[in-house]
């Protein structure tokens, strides 16, 4: 029972809310990830940021999905102190950019609000795709939005099929030798391991999917 | 007033320690240290960093040195955050930390400006060995340490004692490209050995043009210059006084750049640089120019022996260097490049590849020691260096291509363009482009006008640090670049692009009927092109007929020059996209500014005033014929007339209807198939030949005005030398008063106009046009419904009784 299809405020405050909890639950996990690669830190970076952006929610009421979005932006650039700050932040940002001051957004719309936030992050950090980064589970996870939303999904079936595809294209960063970022320094031995910034970014899809869905079959 | 500091580190106790030590040596600049996170731990802040930028600024600017990755990308995001007009002056600089720290603490101590005190900590990078701990991952050879090459002072010293002296550098800019080629030209009939540098430091061979701008003399400094040699002593006072004389540049402000470079206004995120060809585009830009490091395999053909390519390169920077010595002063610094010593004898090392493949290997080597240079002057040279390099290349037969396929949907962003290449945008699918140089009578702008290819130019290095992928929007009416525009800015320009597509689509549908004038005279609507793209074009514009068919492309760079089978095959193909729409093809116009690559039309001769157009085809009459025969050919089964480029006087149109019936007479004879051209004309861009048109009654059927090269000619002003584009103005009243005399001869002696120049697509120069009578308007295909559609309603407000004038304005307003 669908009573409204498109993404409110409320919806994206929920899948904010969701985003933030799947942070951390996977915390250790992504830290664990990012300990073999890298320098350990990007659960923890996450959940100082997301937890900054709840207590924001609970002072604040932005009134538009746009608006919510760029809340989290700024609160993740301020808060996160490592290279998922500004590459989240920036790529939030351009989503809220995106989704300007409309009041709901609906499926091609969340389909072009990801592919704002994978520009965002591809021109923040300049890294390519196979550079064994976030790119390579956003690159993937925009493309099938972006299918499913000329398919006519609504919100939440655009952000399973990204966050479907994100989590494979983090399994697939596995083979990939690290070429940007703390991992780059790894050379070879970054191989055989999953990315944790790829990780992160799927789970933070399947959460905004899953909240997104319960707030709409509400 | 100093520049201040900031030092970006994850670690607040590393970035506080650097502080100390560069503190110590420089204790009145404001070095902030950003190290940590808010909480101090191990990490960045954006916090921290906005603070210290804000706090280091004291008006004279801010550099920032970094440790890794996000202290990287926190501080770009915290610059993009700030106030744009402040964030202006704060520069991010990839130096080894605590090296950079101190030379740029140093540097601005001494109180050198911003580009001096990022210069000193850039070069901080070249001094520490093992690279600069940037995650970029700088694969391959880095610019290593100091090449050979220009260490000369490990050469032996020439016999002899060398005539000495000193001079100080007047010219704020120093020994730049420009003035370090003019000094080596000034050694060209001399066999002195001259050597150049600080008093007591490395000198190099004055001749390496490359080893001078590598020294980064500038203004104030003391040169010692050494000549051996039986004349050392006159050189040596050649030499004094040319530097004192400062070159031409002595008043440009310090740090200024020469005035050709003058750089574009920007206000907020808006470029405002100079309109080159109409509409809008919105898209990613994407630099041209990173040309291949190493020829593609096959491109360089190894010779017989290293002695023949050493013989085919020489010929080859020869000829290059003629060329490009014709192209102004900086073509003269571009000759000078190529011609470079250094450049040779590292080619020299590598023959056996071949010719091509050793030269492009110099360059790039040669290029890139440039490029890692500290000094942005010296750096910038690199460009340059690559750019005269290709000239060679080409004359060796290898054409480079930079353009790739990554250009689809985007912006293409380069410093110029050759108009070949603007046709290749338009087929890989950019959008728009935009030039650094340029001139907006540059023929690839023409071309970009032809295409519909929104363009934009001169924007200076207004830029140049926004990477690749950013999104801009090109306004190639207003002459603006937007940088990544808002969103409710781009999504209206998408809007209006959308409509521009539709309106164009609409007019192009009812471009497709024909134009009758209110006393039922029709006016053919005709298209200007060169290439069978274009042809394509004009059709799909509906053009009723071609009044220019350009040949220069379809031999420009081909090598060898094509033979009459294959002129008559390209011909053919553009024919036959057209059909039986009535076509003029004009005969080669070789030299002016378009010059052929297999042909030798050396600038100096066959430049504007010289042997340019039918005056060369009459001086090499195999060619014409040639080239006559090749219409002959193909025009069977088509509507074809020839007509001359640059005739001056009744003699040389005869000489040219002559040419056309030897030629038909020698295919008649061979008995080839051929039809003989309908009608013969010529082109009017002489004022000569516009003021005294009646000497050409009889010989010929038709005129057609180049008004492009008519104007300048006029106006005794080059149109490929922007400094003199606003002469160029067709409101002109010389100009509006030679076309009346054109205009009212020629229709004495009933010889029809037609008019092939931009003039014809002008919105507010066509109804004019057509008022003089002229038969028949001739301009890019994309023009075409426009002018087509502002016509028709200026004619039928005018038969309603409206005044004409105001017709055109109101309806240029509307299209
Ligand atoms: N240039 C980049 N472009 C895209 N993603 C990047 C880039 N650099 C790092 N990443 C992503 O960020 C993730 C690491 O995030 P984290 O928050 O741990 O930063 P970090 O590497 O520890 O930062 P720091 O540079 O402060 O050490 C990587 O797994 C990768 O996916
Ligand atoms: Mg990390």
């Amino acid at each position: 029972m669908t009573s409204t299809t498109g993404c409110t405020a409320a919806s994206t405050v929920a899948a904010v809310r969701a985003a933030a909890e799947a942070i951390t639950e996977h915390k250790v996990e992504l830290t664990t990830l990012d300990r073999q690669i890298g320098d350990g830190d990007h659960g923890e970076n996450l959940a100082r940021g997301f937890a900054a952006v709840l207590s924001k929610l609970d002072t604040e009421q932005p009134a538009t999905p746009g608006a919510v979005l760029k809340l989290v932006a700024t609160t993740l650039i301020s808060t996160v102190g490592g290279a998922s700050g500004p590459l989240f932040g920036t790529a939030f940002l351009r989503a809220a950019t995106t989704a300007g001051d409309e009041p709901e957004l609906d499926g091609p719309m969340v389909a072009a609000v990801l592919a704002a936030a994978r520009d965002g992050v591809v021109s923040r950090g300049k890294a390519e795709p196979q550079d064994k980064t976030m790119v390579d589970a956003l690159i993937p996870a925009v493309a099938a939005a972006e299918k499913a939303a000329t398919e006519g999904a609504d919100p939440a079936q655009v952000l399973h099929a990204a966050a479907q595809a994100a989590d494979q294209g983090a399994a697939d960063t596995t083979d990939l030798q690290a070429r940007k970022g703390r991992a780059s320094y790894l050379g070879e031995r970054s191989v055989g391991h999953v990315d944790p910034g790829a990780r992160s970014t799927a789970y933070l899809l399947a959460a905004m999917a899953g909240a997104v869905e319960t707030e709409h079959s509400r | 007033m100093t520049v201040g500091l900031v030092l970006v580190s994850h670690s607040r106790q590393l970035a506080d320690g650097v502080a100390a030590l560069a503190a110590q040596m420089a204790p009145d600049v404001s070095i902030e240290p950003a190290g940590g996170t808010d909480t101090d731990e191990i990490g960045t802040s954006f916090e921290k960093i906005s603070e210290a930028l804000n706090a280091a600024d004291s008006g004279d600017g801010v550099v920032v040195l970094y440790d890794l990755g996000s202290a990287q990308l926190t501080t770009e995001t915290a610059i993009e955050f700030a106030d744009q007009e402040q964030a202006a002056r704060w520069r991010m600089v990839d130096a080894p930390l605590v090296e950079g720290a101190i030379a740029a603490a140093v540097a601005a101590a001494g109180g050198a400006d911003l580009d001096a005190v990022a210069a000193a900590a850039r070069t901080a990078a070249g001094a520490a060995t093992g690279g600069s701990g940037s995650a970029a991952g700088n694969s391959g050879q880095g610019p290593g340490p100091e090449p050979d090459t220009m260490a000369e002072e490990h050469r032996p010293e020439p016999p002899g004692i060398p005539a000495v002296g000193q001079v100080q550098i007047v010219n704020p800019l120093g020994l730049h490209a420009r003035p370090s080629a003019e000094l080596a030209r000034s050694l060209a009939g001399t066999s002195a050995t001259v050597r150049i540098g600080r008093p007591g430091e490395r000198e190099v061979d004055l001749r390496s043009v490359l080893g001078v701008v590598g020294l980064a003399l500038r203004g104030g400094d003391q040169v010692q210059i050494r000549v051996w040699g039986p004349d050392g002593a006159a050189v040596l006072g050649r030499l004094e006084q040319a530097i004192r004389s400062g070159f031409g540049e002595a008043d440009q402000p310090a740090g200024g750049v020469p005035a050709s470079d003058a750089e574009p206004r920007v206000v907020g995120d808006v470029v405002h640089a100079t309109a080159g060809a109409n509409g809008l585009a919105l898209g990613p830009l994407v630099r041209l120019g990173a040309l291949p490091a190493t020829l593609p395999d096959g491109a360089s053909i190894p010779a017989e022996s290293e002695q023949q390519a050493a013989e085919q390169l020489d010929a080859a920077v020869i000829a290059a260097a003629k060329t490009l010595a014709g192209q102004g002063e900086f073509g003269q610094a571009h000759a000078a490049l190529v011609a470079d010593p250094q450049l040779r004898s590292l080619a020299a090392k590598r023959l056996a590849d071949g010719a091509a493949g050793a030269w492009w290997h110099a360059v790039n080597e040669q290029a890139d020691r440039l490029e890692a240079s500290g000094d942005e002057l010296v750096a910038a040279r690199g460009v340059d260096l690559r750019e005269a390099g290709l000239s060679v290349l080409a004359e060796l037969g290898v054409h480079l291509d930079r353009i790739g396929p990554a250009v689809s949907g985007a912006v293409a962003l380069a410093p110029d363009l050759g108009p070949a290449e603007v046709p290749e945008l338009v087929r890989r699918g950019a959008v728009g482009a935009v030039l650094s140089g340029s001139s907006t009578t540059a023929h690839a702008v023409i071309v970009a006008r032809g295409l519909g290819l929104p363009l934009v130019l001169r924007t200076g290095s207004a830029l140049d640090r926004w990477p690749s992928g950013t999104t801009v929007l090109v306004d190639g009416d207003a002459g603006t670049v937007q940088i990544d525009p808002p969103q409710a800015v781009a999504d209206n320009a998408r809007r209006r692009i959308a409509e521009a597509e539709q309106r164009a689509e609409e007019l192009r549908a009812a471009a497709a009927e024909p134009l009758v004038l209110p006393d039922g005279r029709r006016v053919l609507i005709a298209a200007n092109i060169g290439s069978q793209a274009d042809a394509v074009a004009a059709v799909a514009n509906g053009a009723e007929a071609v009044g220019l068919l350009r040949t220069e492309l379809l031999v420009l760079d081909r090598n060898p020059y094509p033979d009459e089978d294959a002129q008559t095959a390209d011909l053919t193909a553009i024919f036959d996209e057209l059909g039986d729409r009535p076509v003029v093809v004009r005969v080669l116009d070789a030299g002016g500014d378009k010059p052929v690559a297999t042909l030798d039309v050396g600038p100096q001769r066959n430049g504007f005033l010289g042997v340019r157009g039918l005056r060369y085809l009459l001086e090499n009459p195999h060619l014409l014929r040639t080239q006559l025969r090749a219409i002959c050919r193909a025009a069977v089964g088509h509507r074809i007339s020839v007509m001359a480029p640059m005739v001056t006087v009744g003699t040389e149109a005869q000489a040219f209807r002559e040419a056309v019936d030897d030629a038909v007479d020698s295919l008649r004879q061979d008995d080839v198939p051929h039809a003989r051209p309908e009608q013969i004309g010529i082109m009017i861009e002489v004022p000569a030949a516009a003021l005294a048109a009646e000497q050409f009654a009889g010989v010929v059927d038709f005129f057609s005005v180049g008004s492009n090269d008519l104007t300048s000619y006029l106006m005794a002003a080059d149109r490929t030398e922007p400094g003199v584009a606003e002469l160029l103005d067709p409101q002109s009243p010389a100009l509006q008063r030679i076309l009346d005399a054109l205009t009212t001869t020629a229709a004495r002696e009933h010889i029809p106009v037609a008019v092939c120049g931009e003039m014809a697509g002008m919105p507010d120069q066509a109804l004019g046009l057509v008022r003089r009578g002229v038969f028949e308007l001739s301009m890019a295909p994309a023009k075409i419904p426009a002018i087509k559609h502002l016509l028709r309603s200026a004619l039928a407000s005018e038969a309603a009784g409206g005044r004409g004038t105001t017709a055109v304005g109101a309806a240029a307003d509307r299209a």
